[in-house]
């Protein structure tokens, strides 16, 4: 038996004793593919077209790619930065964003304030600060800090 | 204050409210050490890092939040424009920097990309109001523009003033 048992690397004996960044990802939610996600988005499309902007925001809120590749995720935010922009193009008082934030239900105004972050950290959405940053007090002024709170311990990450 | 500098604030007021709440939290990796954990690089814990928030007013403001379980890190971009007030912003955040330990929860160094850093654990908010640290960040945020814009007019008054008299003499 080796004396020197001060020298032993005792986490070489356990290596399952930390976690990884894989491992925090929730496995119980169903893969989302690049085709289903640009579906929706010409679905989104044809609301915005046709002046429904309650179920654009509604439909592109409730269909989250959450488990997908990067490239996935990215249209599915790009979608959403467009129902906010024509949204607020198209009603030019900021009290009518407040009604509809109100009409969303809480899972859908906790994945909203996830996706005016995410937003905010592009290059086209800092294009357009002033307009997410409006977005985002009214969601706060709506939701109160919960939808934050949520956001960093979430790890369903969209 | 300016119309969409208001919203800007109270995204980053209700952020950082929300953001710091934080515990003590012994290292999990050394023993007896007790290290602000996002500072430390996190492969082996990546549980105790919180999604980071990104709160921008356009290209050359914004703001970047990191939580983690004891210590939460906030750096800023400040807004600049041409060229003297990048030359003003350096020389203001250093004079700041280099002045660290009478502000506590500045960081010596900013993040890469950012302006000026501060780290706030939990030992600062044991002894310090939240709502104050807050408070702090948001009139550090507010001062710091006018203080760059004000430094820039009294430079450009100097500036004219030694034009005019190094002048007089060719007159």
């Amino acid at each position: 038996m080796n004396s020197d048992w001060r020298k032993i690397d005792i986490d070489a004996l356990e290596p399952d004793s930390h976690l990884t960044k894989e491992e925090l990802i929730p496995t119980n939610i169903p893969e989302t593919t690049k085709q289903q996600i640009i579906e929706i988005s010409q679905q989104i499309r044809s609301y915005l077209s046709s002046g429904q902007f309650q179920n654009a925001l509604i439909l592109g809120l409730d269909n989250v790619p959450y488990i997908a590749e990067e490239e996935t995720k990215e249209i599915h935010s790009k979608t959403i930065f467009e129902i906010l922009c024509s949204i607020k193009n198209n009603n030019s008082k900021l009290s009518d964003l407040k009604n509809f934030i109100i009409d969303l239900n809480d899972e859908q105004q906790d994945v909203l304030i996830k996706y005016l972050y995410k937003n905010m950290s592009t290059d086209y959405g800092q294009k357009q600060g002033g307009l997410l940053l409006q977005w985002f007090e009214k969601t706060v002024e709506v939701t109160g800090l919960g939808p934050i709170a949520r956001y960093l311990t979430d790890r369903r990450t969209v | 204050m300016s119309q969409s500098l208001k919203p800007y604030l109270t995204a980053v007021r209700s952020s950082l409210t929300a953001a710091i709440c934080l515990q003590d939290f012994s290292s999990q990796l050394v023993e007896r050490h007790n290290r602000p954990e996002i500072e430390v690089s996190n492969t082996h814990n990546p549980e105790l890092i919180l999604n980071p928030m990104i709160i921008s007013r356009n290209e050359n403001e914004s703001i970047l939040i990191e939580t983690s379980i004891n210590s939460i890190r906030i750096s800023i971009k400040i807004k600049q424009a041409d060229e003297i007030e990048q030359i003003l912003v350096h020389k203001f955040t250093r004079f700041l920097t280099s002045r660290a330990e009478n502000f506590f929860i500045l960081r010596r160094v900013p993040i890469k990309g950012y302006d000026i850093s501060f780290l706030i654990t939990n030992f600062h908010t044991e002894q310090m109001l939240k709502d104050k640290l807050v408070d702090f960040i948001i009139e550090f945020m507010e001062d710091v523009d006018k203080e760059i814009s004000e430094m820039k007019l009294f430079l450009n008054a100097r500036a004219r003033v030694i034009a005019e008299s190094f002048l007089i003499p060719f007159d």
